[in-house]
C-alpha cells in the first residue's frame, strides 16, 4: 500500500503556495514565504546530491575497470580540480573565472558553433525529400530571416526588411503565442495532477 | 432397371453393385432395392411381405435392444444363464436372451438397417444375402483385422458350453466379442471392413514444386549463417556535404574577419532597442537596476556583445546593479561580463554592484526571492551581508530595496526560452501593476524572439523593451553611437548568415533536383 | 597578456580544436572533452551552491539566529538530511519526504505562473488584438493593425487546434478527430511552419556569434603569438 504521507505532504504545500497567488491573508503570505525559502534550500542540497551521485557512479566506472574508464577519469579530474581550486578562492575570484573562461566557455562555445554547421546541413537535407508546402514554407521563413538578420553586405533589398519585421510581429507571434497558450495549460494540468495526487513523482516505488 | 437404391443413405447405385459407392452399406440387388425405399419409420418396421422385420441374428424377432422397452423382454431364462440384467439404462444384448424374446411388432425400432427378405425370415435360417455378405466378410481381402483376435483355445467354461448349445447361432470370431454368437453384427457398411488398399508413401510432387522446395531449402540454410557485413564507406556522401559545409562557412568568417576592413552598416531602427534605450533615458540618477543573468556559458558571446551597448548606456546613467541569477553559472558569468574589458565603465563589487548569486528552485526561487528578497538572498556569493552590511546600512546598490517592484528597472539577461517564460510569469503581475514604476526589459539570444515577442507585443505589456541577438545590440550600438560593437563581428555575422542562406536555398534545390533529373533519365532509358 | 592569459588562451585553443574534430567524426578525444566538461561544470554547480546555500542559508540562521529563527532553522537541515539519504539506495526511500516537498511547492508555483503570467494575459491580449482604444494608443495606422489582429488571432486558434489531440471513438467509425477541428488544425499547421523557420533561422544566429566567437578568439590568439614574435 503507498505511503499517504507523500501526497499530504506535496499537497499541503503546494495548496499553501498556490492559494498565495490569489489570496492576500498575512498569516498565508508568511508561511508561503517560509515554504518557498525552504524549497530553494533543498532544490540546493538536490543539485549537491545529485553531484555526489555523478562521482560515485564515475569512480564505480573506473574500480570497474570499465571501458569508457579514461572519460570517467577525465570528468573525475574536473570534478575534483575544480571543487578543490574554486571552493578554495571562491566562485568569483580571478583563478576561478580563469578556469572557467579558458576550460568551460571554450569548450561549451565550441559546441554551440558545431551546431551552427549542423544546422545548415539540416537545412540542406531538409529539401531532399519531395518538399511539401509546409516544408518550403518552413525553409522560406528562414531564409528570408537570415538574409535580413545580417547586414548584407550593405545591400537593401526593398521590402524584404519590412517582411522580416513583419513575419516577426504577426504569424510568428500567432503561432508562438498558440503554442505559448498549450504550454501553459499543460503546465496546469501537469501541476494539478501533481497537487491532486494523481501523479506521484516523488520516488514512491 | 438400372440402379439400385441404397437401404442406409438412399443413394443409386449401379445394379450388380454389392455394396453402396457412397457408403460402402450392402446392397440387396433383389428386385426391391430397385424401389427407392423413400423411408419412412412404418416401412421400415415391416417387410415386404407386412411382416416385421426381423434382426438377422434373432430370427425369432427378438426386440431391437434400440428399443428401452425391448429390454423387459429378457427374462429370468437370461438370468439362469449366469447373465445378470444390466442396468435398466444399459442395452442387453447378450444371445442367450434371444430365445425368449417375443418379438413385439409394436416396440420394434422403426429404425432397421436391414431390408427384410421377401421370402420372410423368420425361419432362423440366415439369409442368403447375408450368407454372401459373411463369405465375403470372411475373404481375407475384407477384413480390416489382418490378423484375427486368436480365440483362447482353452476348454470352455460350462456357461460358454451352454451358450452355444442354446444359441447354435454363427460364433464371433474376432473382436471384443469373439466366442459368443448370435452377435448382431454392427450395420452392414461399418462391418464390410476390409483390408485398407496400400498407398504409396511417396508423394507426388512435380518438377516445378520440387524446384520451388529447394529453393525455400536453401533459404532457410542461408537464414542460420551468418552473413559479414556489407563494409561501410569511411568516407559517404554526408561526410562530404558536412565537410563542404564547415570548410565554407569556416573560410568565410574567416576571410570576414581577416580582411574586411570597415564596418558594414547597422541596422536602422529596431522598435525593441528603441524602447529600451528611451526606458533607460528615463531613468533617475543612481538608480537600482535588478539584472538576472540567465543564460548559458556557451551563448556567452552573443549575451555579452549584444548587452554591452545597452550596458554601457546605463553605466552612464549611473545605474546601481544588483545581480542574481537562477542558474549556477550566473554569478560567474556575471563576474566575467562586468570584469571582461569590453565595457567602458570598471564597476566596483559592493559600491557599484553586488552579485547576490544563485538562487535554486527555477519559479519557486524566483516567487521567493521577489516576495522576500532579504529573506531568499541575505548575503552576496562573496559571502558579505547585503542588506544589512558592518555598517549597518545597506550596500548602495540595494538602499531603499524592501521587494521587487523597488527596482527602477529589471533587465533581464537571457538564453532559454523556459528560464525567459518562468522570469516573465513571475513578474507579470508586478509590472502590469499600474501602480508600479518598475519596467521589465530582455536582452535574449536571437533563438528567444518568437518566444518572447508575444509577450513584447501584448496590453498589458509585461515585458517593455526588448534587444534581441546580435541584430538587437548593432540596432542600440547605433542609437547611442560609437563603437559599441566589435566592427568584425557585424560583418562575420552578415558573411555567415548570407552564406547559410545562400547554401540552404542552392544545396537543397541541388539535392533535390538532381536525384529527380536522374530518375527521369533513367526512366527514360528503361523506355527506349 | 600574462603568463596565465597566455597558458589560458592556448589551451582554450586546444580544446576547441578537439571539439572541432567531431567534424571529421566522432572520436575518444571528443568524448574525453565532454566528460572533462561537465565536471568542471558540476564542479562549478557545488562550488556555487556550497558558498550560495549552504553556508548562508542553512547554517548562518542556525548560529547567528535568535530564538525562532534558529528553530525554524532546523526545518530545512533536517529535510535536507533527509534528501540526503537519496544517495544510497538502500535508504533512498527515506528521501521521499523532501522531495514531495519539493515537488508540491514547484508544481504549485508553475500552475500560479501559468495561470497569472501567460494563460490569462495571453488570452486578454488576443482578446484586445480588436480593442480599437488599445491599439490607437501604439499605432497610427489602426487598420493595418486590425488586420494584422485578426491575422494573429487567426493563427493562436488554429495553432491551437492544431495541438489538439483529444478524439472520440465510435463503435462504427474508426478513431478521428473532429472534422472542424482537423481543418483549423491545417491552417494552424502554416503558422507553425512560420514559427518554427523564425526559431530555426534565429538558433543558427546564435550558433554562428559563438562560431564567430571561436573564430575571433583564435585569430587574437594567433596574431597576438606573431607580435610576440616580431
Amino acid at each position: 500500500m503507498r505511503n499517504p504521507l507523500y501526497p499530504a505532504v506535496a499537497i499541503g504545500v503546494g495548496i499553501v503556495v498556490l492559494l498565495g497567488y490569489f489570496l492576500q491573508i498575512d498569516l498565508l503570505v508568511n508561511v508561503r514565504i517560509m515554504f518557498l525559502e525552504w524549497a530553494t534550500i533543498l532544490v540546493g542540497i538536490a543539485l549537491l546530491v545529485g553531484v555526489v551521485n555523478l562521482l560515485i557512479v564515475h569512480w564505480n566506472k573506473i574500480t570497474s575497470e570499465h571501458p569508457n574508464r579514461y572519460n570517467s577519469m577525465a570528468l573525475l579530474g574536473g570534478l575534483i580540480f575544480t571543487l578543490l581550486v574554486v571552493g578554495y578562492f571562491g566562485p568569483t575570484d580571478e583563478v576561478s573565472v580563469w578556469i572557467f573562461n579558458y576550460i568551460q566557455i571554450p569548450i561549451e562555445a565550441s559546441l554551440m558553433a558545431l551546431l551552427a554547421i549542423v544546422l545548415i546541413y539540416a537545412g540542406v537535407r531538409l529539401l531532399r525529400r519531395k518538399p511539401n508546402l509546409l516544408t518550403i514554407i518552413f525553409i522560406g521563413t528562414a531564409v528570408v530571416i537570415l538574409l535580413m538578420s545580417g547586414p548584407l553586405f550593405g545591400i537593401d533589398i526593398p521590402g524584404l526588411a519590412e517582411l522580416r519585421i513583419w513575419i516577426g510581429k504577426v504569424p510568428a507571434v500567432a503561432g508562438a503565442r498558440g503554442i505559448l497558450l498549450g504550454i501553459s495549460l499543460g503546465v496546469i494540468a501537469a501541476g494539478l495532477r501533481i497537487l491532486m495526487g494523481s501523479d506521484r513523482p516523488y520516488g514512491e516505488n | 432397371m438400372d440402379e439400385i437404391y441404397c437401404p442406409l443413405c438412399g443413394k443409386p447405385n449401379p445394379v450388380g453393385n454389392k455394396f453402396c459407392e457412397y457408403c460402402l452399406g450392402f446392397l440387396d440387388n433383389q428386385e426391391n432395392n430397385s424401389i427407392d425405399p423413400g423411408f419412412t419409420k412404418e416401412e421400415e418396421t415391416r417387410d415386404s411381405g407386412g411382416e416385421p422385420m426381423a434382426d438377422e441374428q434373432h430370427p425369432e424377432g427378438s426386440g431391437d435392444i434400440r428399443d428401452p422397452d425391448s429390454r423387459d423382454q429378457f427374462t429370468e431364462e437370461d438370468k439362469g444363464l449366469g447373465l445378470e440384467l444390466p442396468a435398466a439404462d444399459s442395452y442387453d444384448w447378450m444371445p442367450g436372451s434371444s430365445s425368449n424374446v417375443e418379438s413385439d411388432q409394436d416396440d420394434i425400432s422403426p429404425i432397421s438397417p436391414f431390408v427384410g427378405d421377401s421370402e420372410g425370415d423368420d425361419s432362423g435360417e440366415i439369409p442368403s444375402w447375408l450368407n454372401d455378405a459373411l463369405e465375403d466378410e470372411s475373404s481375407p481381402e475384407t477384413l480390416e483385422f489382418e490378423e484375427p483376435i486368436e480365440v483362447s483355445e482353452q476348454p470352455l467354461l460350462e456357461e460358454e458350453q451352454e451358450i452355444k448349445q442354446k444359441s447354435p447361432g454363427k460364433l464371433e470370431s474376432a473382436g471384443p466379442l469373439a466366442g459368443l454368437s448370435g452377435v448382431l453384427s454392427a450395420e452392414p457398411g461399418v462391418a464390410r471392413i476390409r483390408k485398407p488398399g496400400a498407398y504409396s508413401t511417396k508423394i507426388r510432387v512435380s518438377e516445378n514444386q520440387q524446384e520451388h522446395v529447394k529453393l525455400l531449402q536453401s533459404l532457410l540454410e542461408d537464414e542460420g549463417q551468418p552473413k559479414p557485413l556489407p563494409r561501410k564507406s569511411p568516407i559517404s556522401q554526408q561526410h562530404v556535404l558536412r565537410w563542404g559545409i564547415a570548410i565554407v562557412l569556416l573560410l568565410a568568417i574567416f576571410w570576414s574577419v581577416l580582411f574586411s576592413e570597415d564596418q558594414l552598416a547597422l541596422p536602422v531602427y529596431d522598435e525593441g532597442s528603441a524602447e529600451v534605450n528611451r526606458l533607460i533615458n528615463q531613468l533617475p540618477d543612481n538608480a537600482r537596476i535588478l539584472v538576472g543573468i540567465d543564460y548559458e556559458p556557451g551563448l556567452a558571446d552573443e549575451i555579452d556583445t549584444t548587452a554591452v551597448p545597452v550596458f554601457n548606456h546605463l553605466m552612464s546613467q549611473g545605474g546601481l546593479l544588483t545581480l542574481i541569477s537562477t542558474s549556477p553559472n550566473g554569478p560567474i558569468l556575471a563576474e566575467r561580463f562586468l570584469h571582461s574589458g569590453r565595457l567602458e565603465y570598471e564597476y566596483i563589487n559592493g559600491l557599484d554592484y553586488t552579485n547576490l548569486g544563485y538562487i535554486p528552485g527555477g519559479a519557486a526561487g524566483l516567487i521567493s526571492f521577489i516576495e522576500n528578497p532579504q529573506g531568499t538572498t541575505p548575503f552576496s556569493i562573496d559571502g558579505f551581508s547585503v542588506w544589512d552590511s558592518e555598517s549597518g546600512e545597506p550596500l548602495p546598490p540595494v538602499v531603499g530595496i524592501n521587494q521587487i517592484n523597488d527596482y527602477d528597472m529589471i533587465i533581464l539577461l537571457v538564453d532559454d526560452p523556459d528560464l525567459a517564460r518562468i522570469w516573465i510569469e513571475q513578474l507579470s503581475p508586478i509590472i502590469t501593476d499600474p501602480l508600479t514604476l518598475s519596467s521589465l526589459v530582455l536582452v535574449t539570444s536571437a533563438q528567444l524572439e518568437p518566444v518572447v515577442r508575444p509577450y513584447y507585443e501584448s496590453i498589458p505589456q509585461p515585458v517593455n523593451g526588448l534587444v534581441v541577438g546580435l541584430r538587437g545590440g548593432a540596432a542600440y550600438s547605433r542609437l547611442i553611437g560609437g563603437d559599441q560593437l566589435p566592427g568584425k563581428f557585424w560583418n562575420a555575422f552578415g558573411m555567415g548568415t548570407f552564406i547559410a542562406a545562400l547554401i540552404i536555398l542552392v544545396g537543397g534545390l541541388a539535392y533535390y533536383v538532381v536525384p529527380e533529373l536522374s530518375r527521369t533519365v533513367r526512366g527514360q532509358e528503361k523506355v527506349n | 597578456m600574462s603568463w596565465a592569459d597566455w597558458i589560458g588562451a592556448l589551451l582554450g585553443f586546444v580544446l576547441t580544436l578537439l571539439v572541432f574534430s567531431y567534424l571529421i567524426g566522432d572520436n575518444q578525444l571528443f568524448r574525453m572533452i565532454l566528460h572533462l566538461f561537465i565536471g568542471v561544470s558540476a564542479g562549478f554547480a557545488a562550488t556555487v551552491v556550497i558558498y550560495n546555500i549552504i553556508f548562508p542559508r542553512m547554517f548562518a540562521p542556525l548560529i547567528y539566529g535568535q530564538g525562532s529563527e534558529q528553530i525554524l532553522a532546523l526545518v530545512p537541515i533536517i529535510l535536507a538530511g533527509l534528501l540526503i539519504t537519496k544517495i544510497s539506495p538502500r535508504f533512498a526511500f527515506i528521501g521521499n519526504f523532501p522531495m514531495a516537498y519539493i515537488v508540491g511547492v514547484s508544481a504549485a508555483a508553475a500552475i500560479g505562473g501559468a495561470v497569472m503570467g501567460t494563460l490569462i494575459p495571453q488570452t486578454l491580449a488576443s482578446m484586445n488584438l480588436l480593442d480599437v482604444q488599445a491599439s490607437q494608443a501604439f499605432d497610427a495606422d489602426l487598420g493595418l493593425r486590425l488586420v494584422n489582429g485578426i491575422i494573429i488571432l487567426i493563427g493562436t486558434i488554429t495553432t491551437l487546434a492544431y495541438f489538439q489531440f483529444s478524439t472520440f471513438s465510435n463503435i462504427t467509425e474508426k478513431t478521428q478527430l473532429q472534422t472542424w477541428i482537423e481543418a483549423l488544425g491545417q491552417v494552424g499547421q502554416v503558422f507553425v511552419a512560420i514559427t518554427f523557420g523564425f526559431l530555426f533561422a534565429g538558433v543558427f544566429s546564435a550558433a554562428l556569434t559563438a562560431l564567430i566567437g571561436r573564430v575571433l578568439f583564435s585569430v587574437e590568439l594567433f596574431q597576438s603569438i606573431i607580435e610576440l614574435f616580431l
